[in-house]
């Protein structure tokens, strides 16, 4: 029963790191770009949802207005700032960059939301646990893998059967060559960027009830985010899916039967798996 | 040349009177001093690696932590000789750097960057577990002075002192060959390596000896403190010397002594004004990276150039910043 | 399209420069405590100065403390002993290191006359030293470390909060008396948190209980699903638990999600379903047992003030560390009032606070003279509904502790 239940705590937490993480991967490995807001991105998103859940006593309207909301930042922030950083031999200077960003706007939440603790119940009817013979377990978890189930089957098919998914992937591999062949390689790249916002104020939203917001919280996912999207070769976002299942149950297993070694589980596996393959699970070996 | 040298000068001459005001005006100043001239030491290591050789380690408070601990550890259950907890802080932290580098050297880019990163928090994780040895949360209080070092002033000597000698040997190694195959090697992997070059062994080198250098540093706040804290490995200090890497300007050797020093006066300055420190930061980083022309150190020379261009213009009778003829 | 260029160009500086002035400008009002004209006061003022968490994960508590303090001298009207009062405010955060820093601002750089704050334990024991050596009456009002008080004591230091054990104690014997026999215990890994198991275990066991299991998790944990877990597989009759902050809400939170709550009781250390924890759970935490040595409810004359006069000044009701702090200005300015404003010597001040007694909204207070921690009654109190607020209301009165030091 015990061993039932934590294979589901793996799994959902590892979903939710797959939330999380895929936004990151997706303007990592298909723009390029190494996006240190990502975290503050997503308790920026988990806050909106908050607050709708709040005033219009609607979680599921959060999960529409957060991505939305993280979409239009998005593009804001790249039309603002972000464009001329884009290619190659600018990652110091995108690092330093979305770093202050994520400064920025920690503060800027800190000032808008204060810095109490956030949190909300399970929306119903997941505030209830499920009940299937002698074994009892939350509801909510249960959505969170279907959710992260969905995004994937979902990405997997805009990036590999749709004309923007080849076209992010014609940007990426060759940028001239596609400009040439007509592709609008800055707009397609902007548009991956907000995808990528919007998934992490997704993440963000339907983490919520889970993980309470605090101030501090943002930099705890950034690296959580890095670690499953290094770990899964930086790119793809099968690569992520694996990275974060693995880290799920990695840490629910752990906990089981090394609660003592818990903290240093999740470095040490990712230590663990770069040294086995310095380019991720699923990454490109390099000549 | 000969023009060049009034501007050196000048500058050095700054550097000396800032760096004499500490030890005058005592108390806290003096404080702020001893830590100014310990993270700029970590940092110039931490410059070497990121500017020369395009290692961006984000896991670089690891031989800060592990060299403040020895010193502190020693302090207390052995003796507070300097002359034994320098070169000992050096010792371990040169150890971790030595069996950490030969794994975390196999990997490029952002690999690398997590790589030093889990080995880091691994350390942290260490240090908070390990009570009996490090006190865990609770840290180290208590660290008792370095012997001969009681007053904070001859502290910050020695802090001046390391930062110097870190200094000189740290451009050394930039301008070496170590320095010139890290560089070729940062530029061109491959083509390094069917040189002959043993580029892995260049980059270990390279990796222990910023982290001797670190450790020292580390070692040295330990002891003005009087405390240590497994905070001190974590991944939010390694970040901050990160940042005042790119602050400083990590093209030039001294460029990240400069955004040391910067940071932590800025930071004295701002969070005694201000609940958000942090906006301000961020800031000036995105302010940094849109105008600031590869940080201080980019900016000095953007300057200096302007002043001998308006030096030479007025001289000429007014030709705008041409190439001469 | 120059113009284009030029026109985000333009953007951006003019977004950068209203936000460092908008920043600048709202830290100059956030920064230091108003301090209205002193009428009676006159003379130099006092400088206190204050070091609490404003940013970090300790945010909010830093900022009910700041409430605390302000409340009190508000209406003393920042005057005591005859002179002004000046609070000067530094952000403690997170990190032991920098709030060591900062306490070095305030003692050498502010020259403070008194020092009262820290959140924190490790910044406690991180600026103990400096307090000591500085002779600087310091006036604890949160970090709750036992050894602050017995082994790393120092005359200079009071603790107007609390001890580990001081709240954990007495909660094992109520607990094996009154409410069950078999218990699991959660605690957060480390230092206060191994101290407060230790208390509940002694006084648990003492008293006939059986300690079924014992589950450490790491400070800041997110995920406590194996912790509920092992709960369940265990079953016990209720669960002793030390959490507080984002743990505290999150434990909460999942403990309902898991559908234990009304299986199996709770019984835990104040903290974890204080006011700042039940403004995020609400009636998830409904209830709950906890021990602490003050509650919302609890009835004297003085905290009846004190609860009217927060809410009208503040809008919500106060959470202990509000009191915290309320009390420790009351410490400050009654030991002004004893001296008559002269504060040049320091072991006069120190006399001045062992000497205190008076009735704060916990009930009566006053100063171990050996210890100089603070002693106080605790109070039993169950999580309910009333008046459509979810509140701790007091059940009993478990005695009146002075921590072994």
């Amino acid at each position: 029963m015990e061993h039932l239940s934590a294979l589901l705590n793996g799994l959902s937490y590892g979903m939710l790191l797959f939330l999380l993480g895929s936004g990151l991967s997706l303007v990592l490995g298909a723009g390029r770009f190494v996006n240190l807001a990502h975290g503050a991105l997503y308790t920026l998103g988990g806050y909106v949802g908050f607050t709708v859940c709040n005033e219009w006593g609607n979680f599921w309207l959060g999960l529409l207005v957060g991505p939305a909301l993280g979409a239009a930042v998005g593009l804001g922030m790249d039309w603002l700032l972000l464009r001329r950083l884009r290619g190659g031999g600018r990652e110091l200077d995108q690092v330093l960059l979305t770093f202050g960003l994520a400064l920025v706007m920690a503060d800027a939440t800190r000032a808008g939301w204060g810095g109490d603790i956030r949190s909300v119940g399970a929306p119903p009817p997941f505030h209830r646990p499920i009940e299937i013979g002698g074994f009892v377990y939350p509801s909510y978890p249960l959505v969170i893998i279907g959710v992260g189930v969905a995004v994937f089957v979902l990405l997997r098919l805009l990036l590999r059967r749709t004309r923007l998914g080849v076209a992010i992937r014609a940007a990426v591999g060759d940028g001239e060559m596609a400009q040439l062949a007509g592709v609008p390689t800055g707009a397609v790249l902007s548009l991956t960027f907000a995808l990528g916002v919007a998934l992490a104020a997704l993440a963000g939203v339907v983490g919520l009830p889970r993980l309470a917001l605090a101030p501090g919280r943002d930099f705890e996912l950034l690296l959580l985010a890095l670690v499953v999207v290094v770990m899964g070769g930086a790119g793809e976002i099968e690569g992520v899916l694996a990275a974060s299942l693995l880290v799920g149950l990695t840490d629910a297993l752990g906990k089981l039967y090394f609660p003592q070694f818990t903290a240093a589980m999740v470095s040490g596996l990712l230590a663990v798996v770069l040294v086995w393959r310095p380019e991720g699970l699923l990454g490109k070996r390099t000549p | 040349m000969k023009r060049r040298t009034p501007l050196r000068l000048l500058a050095l001459a700054a550097v000396a009177v800032l760096a004499a005001v500490p030890p005058l005006a005592g108390g806290f100043t003096l404080h702020l001093g001893v830590e100014a001239a310990t993270l700029a030491t970590a940092a110039l290591a931490l410059g070497l690696l990121v500017g020369r050789g395009g290692m961006v380690s984000l896991g670089h408070a690891a031989f800060w932590g592990l060299g403040a601990y020895a010193a502190a550890l020693l302090a207390r259950h052995v003796a507070p000789w300097p002359w034994l907890a320098l070169p000992v802080a050096a010792l371990v932290a040169v150890g971790f750097a030595l069996a950490t580098g030969v794994l975390v050297l196999r990997g490029r880019g952002i690999f690398f960057l997590m790589l030093t990163l889990a080995f880091a928090q691994l350390a942290h994780v260490l240090a908070l577990q390990w009570r009996d040895l490090t006190g865990g949360d609770d840290g180290i209080a208590g660290v008792p002075a370095l012997t001969g070092l009681e007053d904070h002033r001859a502290l910050y000597g020695l802090a001046i002192g390391t930062l110097v000698g870190s200094y000189l040997l740290l451009s050394a190694a930039w301008a070496s060959p170590l320095g010139q195959v890290l560089d070729a090697a940062r530029q061109n992997e491959a083509r390094a390596r069917a040189l002959g070059y043993p580029v892995f062994l260049y980059r270990l080198a390279a990796y222990a000896l910023a982290a001797a250098v670190t450790g020292v540093a580390g070692a040295i706040a330990a002891h003005e403190r009087g405390f240590v804290h497994p905070r001190d490995l974590s991944w939010s200090v390694s970040g901050v010397m990160l940042i005042v890497v790119l602050l400083g300007g990590p093209q030039a050797p001294w460029g990240p002594a400069v955004g040391a020093s910067a940071y932590v006066a800025v930071e004295a300055w701002a969070s005694a004004r201000s609940d958000y420190w942090n906006l301000f930061l961020g800031l000036l980083l995105v302010a940094t990276v849109l105008w600031g022309r590869g940080g201080l150190a980019g900016l000095a020379a953007w300057a200096s150039s302007g002043v001998r261009r308006l030096a030479r213009g007025g001289a000429d009778g007014g030709a705008a910043g041409g190439a001469p003829v | 399209m120059y113009g284009r260029r030029f026109s985000r160009r333009h953007l951006l500086r003019l977004g950068a420069g209203l936000a460092v002035a908008g920043m600048v400008g709202c830290g100059q009002e956030s920064e230091e405590a108003p301090t209205p004209a002193a009428r009676r006061g006159s003379g130099p003022p006092v400088r206190v100065g204050v070091l609490v968490p404003t940013s970090g994960v300790y945010a909010a508590l830093g900022r009910d403390l700041l409430n605390g303090y302000n409340l009190y001298f508000e209406k003393a009207g920042f005057v005591a002993g005859g002179r002004p009062i000046e609070l000067l405010v530094e952000d403690e955060t997170a990190d032991p290191n920098t709030a060591l820093t900062r306490a070095r601002k305030l003692i050498e750089a502010d020259r403070v006359d008194i020092f009262t704050g820290v959140v924190s334990t490790s910044s406690a024991y991180a600026m103990r030293d400096l307090l000591h050596q500085s002779r600087t009456l310091s006036v604890i009002t949160n970090a709750g470390g036992n050894d602050l008080t017995r082994s790393r004591k120092s005359p200079y230091i009071f603790r107007a909060s609390f001890t580990s054990w001081q709240v954990s104690f007495p909660l094992g014997r109520w607990v094996a008396e009154e409410l069950a026999r078999r218990v699991v215990i959660i605690y957060a890994d480390y230092g206060f948190g191994q101290e407060s198991r230790a208390a509940f275990r002694e006084s648990f066991v003492a008293a006939g209980g059986r300690v079924l299991d014992e589950i450490p998790y790491p400070l800041g944990n997110t995920d406590f699903s194996s912790v509920i877990d092992r709960i369940r597989a265990a079953r016990p009759e209720a669960v002793y638990g030390f959490a507080s902050g984002s743990d505290a809400v999150l434990f909460l939170r999942q403990f309902v999600q898991a559908g234990l709550r009304g299986r199996i009781a709770l019984a835990v250390t104040g903290w974890t379903v204080e006011q700042d924890v039940l403004r995020s759970v609400g009636r998830d935490a409904l209830d709950a047992y906890s021990s602490l040595y003050w509650a919302v409810t609890l009835d004297n004359a003085a905290n009846r003030q004190f609860v009217e006069d927060y809410r009208r000044r503040y809008g919500e009701l106060p959470s202990v560390f509000a009191v915290q702090a309320y009390d420790g200005a009351r410490v400050i300015a009654e030991v002004l009032e004893a001296v008559k404003g002269d504060t040049s010597d320091p072991d006069a001040l120190v006399r001045a606070a062992e000497a205190l007694h008076f009735d704060s909204p916990r009930g009566t207070f006053e100063f171990d003279p050996v210890t100089h921690n603070v002693v106080q009654n605790i109070y039993l109190r169950q999580v309910r509904e009333e008046g459509g607020q979810v509140v701790n209301v007091v059940v009993k009165d478990l005695g009146r502790l002075r921590d072994p030091g």
